[in-house]
Parts: structure tokens; C-alpha cells; sequence
């Protein structure tokens, strides 16, 4: 089966083949295997007769999810979040890093990267709280707006207005997480270029448009297609842990949707929900990675 | 590689994965599980026997072995191995180990709809009513008196699947809480009684600067606490529970679906429009609710949606008067009773008695004797008042005293922040939630353990006479619950919320009933009729037909 060639190719890397092997093994056990679980949504599970042998039910979890009144309502909201969220957040990491690069005084630099990198590890339980007080008609935020004469503007209680919390709270709290993967891929650009752009006769400026952008463009295609196939992931814990009654039309996403969902331990359906967000994903990824060969002529992308 | 050769590689990958995961797993045993002859089941009280017991999720941090486990294990000649799980757990994992086959003897289940989930699955022995009558027939008297309707949690299809339990506390109604200070500063003088007291009082506090401030930032009222709570004392004075089952001319019906919502609705529009109402009502979630906040802030003058003799205990430097005394000396707070409706009589929702169930392993089956011992168990916490107490908050003297001001209170070092839940001390003797004390028992064992004045604070303000509860207990007993009734909640709240605030018109009421009812609400209100009229079967069964009065 397998030609003489490549056969003697093997023997010569079998140390390196035996290195990798703990990672196939891996993705194997924990990956692969579980996928053939997705055949849960094609059945109505009975955890004692297990996988198996549960009766099959065919589209029917599909049906009863777009049946639903709130899943095609909760899929649009994921959309119209995730997007904003991206066209947005995606940008926020890259200026933030590209201002910090510029930093010359170490002291103040690190400093600005820990206080931007530190909302990343506050759980949204307690940052709800905080945002629900801050935000409130009697908080801090509606004070000022009051002081400017204006009647309070009910931020969490205001279907669009709450879209926007979201997606600012969203970034503030994930700006600097994200700047960190652009910092490293900038201390990766050779420092000789700057020199050479500097003779040269290149200002800030052009060393930033010429030099810096260009060297992070392998790490932003990379992160833009990951961040693609993440859409359908519109952030439960912030959505959760911040919506009210009021605004559950435009807030109500996926992942609250199959929450409620799971309170029946239905887990068919949410599965069927899993494999759908699953699939869409997919289709997205190799989409953008499609695009970005094409606009960079096969430089820069996953595969 | 060629791309051959990854093809081939992926094919294998492919092939191994599939072949692992379609390897036949013998459906569990328990499936067909021995049916029981009760007739000839035996347990003699004196041989030691191991139950494994995943009690309620609120003790997570608790040890094995703790003082209270050894004086229950002492007590009934049983070795207990329990499972301590927290409330994420209980929700996420425990399912998960009932899936793996990991199931303790004993269960513990807080709704009807996970109750049912797990029958449905194969996991739950079925447990005839003669059984329990047998051998709790005190315990059974007790929980027909305080939580009948608990049978309906246990019942699947007409078998009954375990041991429901009940929280003798929950037929107190909450009183609410005033500011008194506040009613005194704009010229009341005793706590509103009426729709129309309620109203002139909150419209005062609103437009005549109760802090005395000289600035108007204080609102009436701001509600929400929980979805069915929020306005409930004004829905009530109607004679409704909005996002509950009542009962109308010997019919369940939906209480948020009937005209007197609309004229409530009605009524809180005009309110909220004159600014009675802190807008911020609409905006709490899951996890953080303004209404406290903004009361313990002076913001608003008047909170209903829980409370209890303890928030007005200046004798407990944590109760609510207390902290609310440090912020600012000026604060008087007063208690109200539920509001005198338009009937002329009061009314106010409680939680109502029935609680959990608790059930028993579908391999338990081979050994009976333990659900009969489990039984006697209850059955001996029911009568022996000593036994309870110690089971619930351990021993006088070393773990707990009493005093006429504070009540049971706690010695150190269990009275240290969390020590008390890992050693399985709960002080609440009236409640639901002990862990090898599932149970409470009726009030009047417990009663010379309350504080000086509790008894006559709960007999004025909070008499059980008043209290209203769902229907048929938890509205989750409807048998598609799990499908509409979350999703129903939802809609109802913001429909509500909307009209409320003026988004929608009052009109929109009628669509929203039509809406209501098309997703689901005809469906979970006629299956709450066949619940109802199942019920009276059951509770013939269990002799709950007229249970003694609670005292």
C-alpha cells in the first residue's frame, strides 16, 4: 500500500513520527472518537440504552429547532452581535499594540499592559454587577448625562442601546488579552529593517506603514479566520450574566437559547444545535481561508 | 506527505474512531431492574447497611465523616457514603455521572421537571405509596398537613418514583418592608394598608423629597427579584398570581392570562408613568437584582419579594434594619402586611410547603431493605425532636446554643463563614435543606426555638391564612414544561415589562394572551388540569385528601 519511498522516508523519522504520536493519540482519543457522539442529534437519547441504542429519530431535532419561534430569532441576534463585535473589537488589539510598540519608557508600558490585559480574568458574573450599577438610572454614567441636561438614558433597558454596552464592555474587557498575541508577533519583526528604514530617511509613520503593519498581516489574516469561524459564539457568559426581559429580543442568542433548553436535559436538541453551529463554523473557516489566499496570492493563510 | 498518503491516514483515523465508538455497550442492567415483592421485604433496624447518599447541593464544601453524619449513621445502624455537590454541579454534573452509571443509593432532586427527566431515563426505582404509608406513616401525616401537592413531583404516569419532602417555613407570606421614616416625613403615620394607601405613599416618596435631600432621586418602589414576585403583592390584591397556576371555578388556569392582569398592567403603566417606579426594575439579571441595592441605598421606600422577622432584628448585627442603621441612624424600618384586595380581604403568594423529592436507584431494587430503612429514618427525624435537631445543626453546647435574642446561633468556630456548611450545620430547622435531614417537621416542634417576639411578629404580619400558592405546587409538574414553560416565563416577563413601561401599548395584552397560549400555555394549562384532577386520586392514596390543619 504504501510505496517503497515513502516507507524508507518513515523509517528515517520514525524518532520524529514516534514524538508526534502522543498528539495523534490525543486528537484521536478526544477529538475524533467524541465526534461520532454527533449522531445525537439524529436520535431521541435514553441515557440507559445509551448511544447505541437509542431509537433513531432522523431531522427531527433540526425541525423542532427551527420549528421554534426563538431559534431563528436567537440565531439573527448571535449574527447581528458577532459582527458588530468584529467589525468593532477586531481592530482594537492591533491599534492598542501598535501604540504600546511605540512606547519607549518600559515602566509605563508594562504597566498600561497589565491594567488593559486585567479585565480579561474578571468573571462576567461580576462585571454584570458592576456594568447593572454603573449603567443604572442612578449611577455614575447617567449622573454625567443628567449633569449635561439631559433626561438618564437607560443603557441595559434599551434593545439598542444594550447591543452597544455589549459590544463596548466586550472589547474593553478583551482588548488586552488580544493585544498580547500582536505584541509578540511585533518582537518578532527583524529590528534591522527599522535601522535601515530610518537611514533611509522613514519617519514613525511610514516605519509603521511600510514595516509593522506588513509583519503582523500573517497574524491578523490568521486571527480574522479564526475569529470568522468563531461568529456563531456571540459570548454567553457576558450576554447571560447582563440581559433582562426588556431586551431579550435582540439578546436572546444561541447559547441562552439551548441553555434553556437543557433545562430538560434534552440532549438531543442541543446537540442538534452544537452540530449546526459546528457546520456553519466549518463552512466560514474555509471560506475566509479561501478569501485570504486569493487576496494575498497563497501567502497568507491557515492552509 | 502526498496527498494520497493523507487521504489514506485520514481514512484510517476515520475508521479506528468509528470502530471504538460503535463498540456494543450492553445497556445498563438497571433497565431491567427486579420489580420488588414489598409483601416480603425485611429490614431488621440492627444490621449495618451502606447507603450512598447525594443529598442536596447545599453544602459543597462539606466533609465526609462530620459529627452529624456519625450521630445519624449511629442513630439507624447505617454507614453513609455521601456526595457533596454545589448548585453548577448538581446542574451539570450530576446528570452526567446518572449517565456514566454512576448513581448514589439515594437522590436528591429540587424540581419536578429533573425528577421526571430522570425516570424517563431508567435511572429511578418506582416506590409504591403503601410502602412509604408503612413505614412513615407520622412522616407522610406531616408532609400531607404542609406540602400535599409534593406528590405530584414524585408521580410519573401514575407510578410514584420517591420520597417527596417538605419546607414547613414556606406557608409564611413575606411581610414588606417601609421605610418609616420616610412615611413620617411626608405625613403618614401607620404602615398603607390599601391599594390606594400604597399608591398615595409611593407617589409621596417620589415627589416629596423623603431623604430630605432637596433632590428628587427617590422613586416609589423598584421591583425585581424574581419573575414571580415582581408586582405580586398588586397582582394578588386582584386576586391572581401572574406567572403562576390558579385555580378559577374548580379549572387550573395560567393567573398572568386572565383580564385582571390587564387592569393591573393598567394600573402599573399609570405608575410608572407618574414615576413611582425606578425604571431600573426592568433591568435585573440573573445574577444581580437592583431592588435591594436601591432600598439599602435610601433610593426607594418600600421592597416586597422576600423577607422575615430576621430583616427586622436589630438584635443580629447582620440583619437588614442593622446594616441599613450603619449606613444611616436615621432609618426606621417597619414591616407591612399583604395589601387588603379589591375583595375586601388579603392575599399574598408563598412558595408554599412541598419541596424536593428524593429517590431511591434503580439498583436498589436488590436491596430494598434500604429504602425501608431510609423510611424509618424519616419517619424517626418526624417524632424524635431531640434526633432532628441534633441532625440538622449538631450538638447543644459544642456546636450550637440557644438564647431568648438570638435564637440558635452558633459557637465558634462553626459560627466562621462557611464552617458551618462543611461541618453540615443548618441552622434553618424550618427549611428544606438539610442534608441528611431532608426534611423539616412540622412548626410547632420547633417553635421554642424561635427568638423573643418571632412567634407574634409571624402571627401579625405573616399569617399562613393568607398565603396563595401555585396550583399544583411547582408549575413544572406539567408534563411538556420542559419544552414551552422557560421560554413562556420569558415572554411573559417582557410583554409585562413592555407594558409596563409604555413600549407597547395596553392593547398589546390581548395579543400577548394569544401568543401566549399558541406557544405552548393552552398545552401546559390543560395538562396542569389533568395534573390537578390526577392529584385528588393520588392524595386519596396517600390519605392527603383532608389533611390536618397547619398550626
Amino acid at each position: 500500500m504504501i510505496p517503497a519511498a515513502s516507507r524508507r522516508r518513515y523509517m528515517r523519522h520514525r524518532e520524529l513520527l514516534f514524538l508526534i504520536l502522543p498528539c495523534v493519540v490525543y486528537f484521536l482519543l478526544f477529538h475524533y472518537i467524541p465526534m461520532v457522539g454527533l449522531i445525537v442529534a439524529f436520535k431521541d437519547l435514553i441515557m440507559t440504552q445509551g448511544i447505541l441504542h437509542s431509537p433513531w429519530v432522523g431531522w427531527v431535532n433540526f425541525e423542532r429547532l427551527f420549528a421554534s419561534e426563538d431559534f431563528p430569532r436567537a440565531l439573527w441576534n448571535t449574527l447581528v452581535i458577532s459582527l458588530l463585535r468584529l467589525v468593532f473589537g477586531f481592530f482594537a488589539p492591533i491599534v492598542l499594540a501598535l501604540l504600546l510598540n511605540e512606547v519607549r519608557i518600559t515602566w509605563f508600558k508594562r504597566g498600561v499592559q497589565t491594567l488593559t490585559y486585567l479585565p480579561y480574568f474578571f468573571s462576567w458574573v461580576v462585571l454584570g454587577g458592576i456594568f447593572l450599577m454603573l449603567l443604572g438610572g442612578d449611577g455614575p454614567i447617567n449622573s454625567l448625562v443628567r449633569t449635561a441636561g439631559h433626561s438618564p438614558i437607560s443603557f441595559l433597558g434599551d434593545p439598542v442601546w444594550f447591543i452597544v454596552v455589549l459590544v463596548v464592555t466586550g472589547i474593553w474587557q478583551g482588548t488586552g488579552y488580544g493585544a498580547v498575541i500582536y505584541l509578540a508577533a511585533l518582537a518578532g519583526i527583524d529590528g534591522h529593517l527599522y535601522e535601515a528604514a530610518s537611514l533611509d530617511g522613514a519617519g514613525r509613520w511610514n516605519q509603521m506603514r511600510h514595516i509593522t503593519l506588513p509583519g503582523l498581516v500573517p497574524t491578523i489574516v490568521v486571527l480574522l479566520i479564526l475569529s470568522l469561524g468563531g461568529i456563531l459564539n456571540a459570548g454567553f457568559d457576558q450576554v447571560y450574566n447582563m440581559y433582562n426581559p426588556i431586551v431579550y429580543a435582540t439578546s436572546d442568542i444561541i447559547d441562552t437559547y439551548v441553555l434553556r433548553r437543557m433545562i430538560d436535559m434534552d440532549y438531543s436538541l442541543a446537540t442538534a444545535a452544537g452540530l449546526f453551529k459546528s457546520v456553519v463554523s466549518l463552512v466560514l473557516v474555509i471560506g475566509a481561508n479561501w478569501l485570504a489566499r486569493r487576496a494575498t496570492k497563497g501567502e497568507h493563510s491557515i492552509w | 506527505m502526498t496527498r494520497n498518503e493523507i487521504l489514506v491516514l485520514f481514512g484510517i483515523v476515520l475508521l479506528v474512531a468509528i470502530g471504538i465508538a460503535l463498540t456494543p455497550v450492553t445497556p445498563r442492567a438497571s433497565l431491567k431492574a427486579p420489580t420488588v415483592d414489598w409483601q416480603h421485604v425485611t429490614d431488621r433496624p440492627d444490621e449495618e447497611l451502606t447507603i450512598s447518599w447525594c443529598g442536596s447541593p447545599a453544602f459543597p464544601s462539606a466533609h465526609e465523616d462530620t459529627w452529624v453524619q456519625k450521630r445519624v449513621e449511629q442513630a439507624f445502624h447505617i454507614k453513609l457514603r455521601p456526595t457533596f455537590l454545589d448548585w453548577p454541579g448538581y446542574q451539570n454534573r450530576h446528570p452526567l455521572t446518572l449517565s456514566g452509571g454512576d448513581i448514589a443509593d439515594l437522590n436528591w432532586d429540587g424540581d419536578p421537571l429533573q425528577v421526571r427527566r430522570n425516570v424517563h431515563q431508567g435511572f429511578v426505582m418506582e416506590l409504591p405509596y403503601e410502602v412509604i404509608l408503612r413505614y412513615a406513616p407520622t412522616y407522610v401525616k406531616d408532609l400531607n398537613r404542609y406540602g400535599k401537592e409534593a406528590w405530584l413531583y414524585s408521580n410519573f404516569q401514575g407510578k410514584n418514583y420517591g420520597i417527596p419532602t417538605y419546607a414547613a417555613l414556606d406557608v409564611y407570606p413575606y411581610p414588606s418592608l417601609w421605610r418609616m421614616d420616610w412615611l413620617r416625613k411626608v405625613g403618614i403615620t401607620r404602615v398603607p394598608e390599601t391599594l390606594d394607601e400604597l399608591h398615595t405613599a409611593l407617589y409621596k416618596f417620589r415627589y416629596e423629597d423623603p431623604d430630605g435631600n432637596g433632590v428628587k432621586d427617590t422613586y416609589g418602589m423598584c421591583p425585581g427579584i424574581h419573575w414571580a414576585m415582581n408586582f405580586v403583592e398588586i397582582f394578588m390584591a386582584y386576586g391572581i398570581l401572574p406567572q403562576d397556576f390558579i385555580v378559577r371555578d374548580g379549572k387550573v388556569v395560567w393567573g398572568g392570562v386572565q383580564p385582571e392582569a390587564k387592569q393591573v398592567l393598567a394600573l402599573l403603566r399609570q405608575w410608572y408613568k407618574e414615576e413611582l417606579i425606578d425604571p431600573d426594575f426592568a433591568i435585573g439579571t440573573i445574577s444581580n437584582s437592583p431592588s435591594d441595592r436601591k432600598f439599602l441605598n435610601g433610593r426607594t421606600g418600600y421592597l416586597y419579594g422576600w423577607g422575615s422577622f430576621n430583616d427586622f432584628d436589630l438584635n443580629n448585627p447582620n440583619s437588614r434594619y442593622s446594616t441599613m442603621k450603619v449606613l444611616n441612624p436615621q432609618v426606621e424600618l417597619a414591616p407591612g402586611k399583604p395589601l387588603i384586595g379589591l375583595d375586601g380581604k388579603r392575599h399574598a403568594r408563598v412558595w408554599g410547603g412541598p419541596a424536593h423529592v428524593l429517590w431511591f436507584s434503580a439498583d436498589v431494587a436488590k436491596h430494598p431493605e434500604k429504602v425501608i430503612r431510609v423510611l424509618r429514618m424519616l419517619e424517626t427525624l418526624a417524632t424524635d425532636k431531640a434526633l432532628y435537631i441534633e441532625a440538622r445543626v449538631g450538638k447543644r453546647g459544642l456546636h450550637w446554643d440557644w438564647s431568648p435574642k438570638r435564637g440558635v446561633y452558633l459557637l465558634p468556630p462553626y459560627d466562621k463563614r462557611g464552617e458551618d456548611l462543611r461541618s453540615l450545620l443548618q441552622r434553618d430547622l424550618e427549611g428544606a435543606y438539610g442534608f441528611f435531614s431532608p426534611s423539616s417537621v412540622p412548626l410547632e416542634m420547633t417553635k421554642d426555638l424561635l427568638r423573643d417576639g418571632e412567634a407574634a411578629f409571624r402571627q401579625t404580619y405573616s399569617d399562613p391564612a393568607w398565603g396563595v400558592e401555585n396550583a399544583v405546587g411547582k408549575s413544572d409538574v406539567t408534563p411538556s414544561a420542559g419544552r414551552y414553560l422557560e421560554d413562556l416565563h420569558q415572554f411573559q416577563s417582557t410583554a409585562y415589562t413592555q407594558i409596563i413601561r409604555g413600549d407597547k401599548p395596553l392593547e398589546y395584552f390581548d395579543e400577548f394572551v394569544k401568543i401566549w397560549k399558541a406557544r405552548g400555555g393552552d398545552v401546559l394549562t390543560q395538562e396542569a388540569n389533568a395534573v390537578h384532577a390526577e392529584a385528588q386520586e393520588i392524595y386519596r392514596n396517600v390519605g392527603a385528601l383532608k389533611p390536618e390543619a397547619r398550626r
